[in-house]
């Protein structure tokens, strides 16, 4: 088969503000941005994707990074982590104390900044097909 | 303290990350499936030739 097997999108030609509220909405909430866009697929394994990780990475007691540092690295996981959207702040409500003395804890900080990165590259392409430059 | 294996983390990460990779950029199912088991294979497969050209390092 070599048809895009999701439906098309809602608008047809695209435009700048159906591509910016598909991306905030797609950053706020993993696959909410493709929802909008009636991309039903993709929003379900970019959801099913970003959370399994964030979850992981918040069970494997991962550190969540604060805005509040003076380290550069500390910072770069900040911003990792906070594309998560509205991950991040739940996972840093939740109140769980990191362990990174483990293995399992430095996984958890790497599963929780992947989750925040594909979430990004995600929101992008929410962005893209808002606009109508991609399909 | 939650446990899990270097390898079944490993599996996970790469299995999360190859099917979001796949959606990305390919437009349909049948290279969207190619696109990510090379993308899984090749997470999976570099990692453990990767340890493997480290291991005379630890040891």
């Amino acid at each position: 088969m070599t048809r895009p097997v999701d439906s098309p999108p809602r608008t047809t030609r695209g435009s700048a503000s159906w591509g910016i509220a598909a991306f905030l909405a797609g950053w706020l909430v993993p696959g909410l941005g493709h929802a909008l866009l009636r991309r039903w697929t993709r929003a379900a394994v970019f959801f099913i994707s970003v959370v399994s990780l964030a979850a992981v990475g918040v069970w494997l007691r991962g550190a969540i990074f604060g805005r509040h540092t003076a380290d550069p690295f500390e910072w770069l996981g900040f911003l990792a982590d906070a594309s998560a959207g509205v991950l991040y702040p739940v996972a840093r409500s939740l109140g769980i104390a990191s362990d990174v003395s483990h293995a399992a804890g430095d996984y958890g900080t790497r599963f929780f900044a992947a989750a925040g990165t594909l979430n990004l590259l995600c929101a992008l392409d929410a962005y893209t097909i808002g606009t109508g430059r991609k399909k | 303290m939650p446990h899990i294996s270097h390898f079944a983390a490993m599996l996970f990460f790469a299995a999360a990350a190859s099917a979001t990779l796949a959606f990305l950029s390919r437009p349909t199912n049948r290279e969207r499936c190619i696109y990510a088991l090379k993308a899984f294979v090749m997470f999976v497969g570099g990692a453990i030739l990767l340890g493997w050209l480290l291991y005379p390092i630890s040891h």
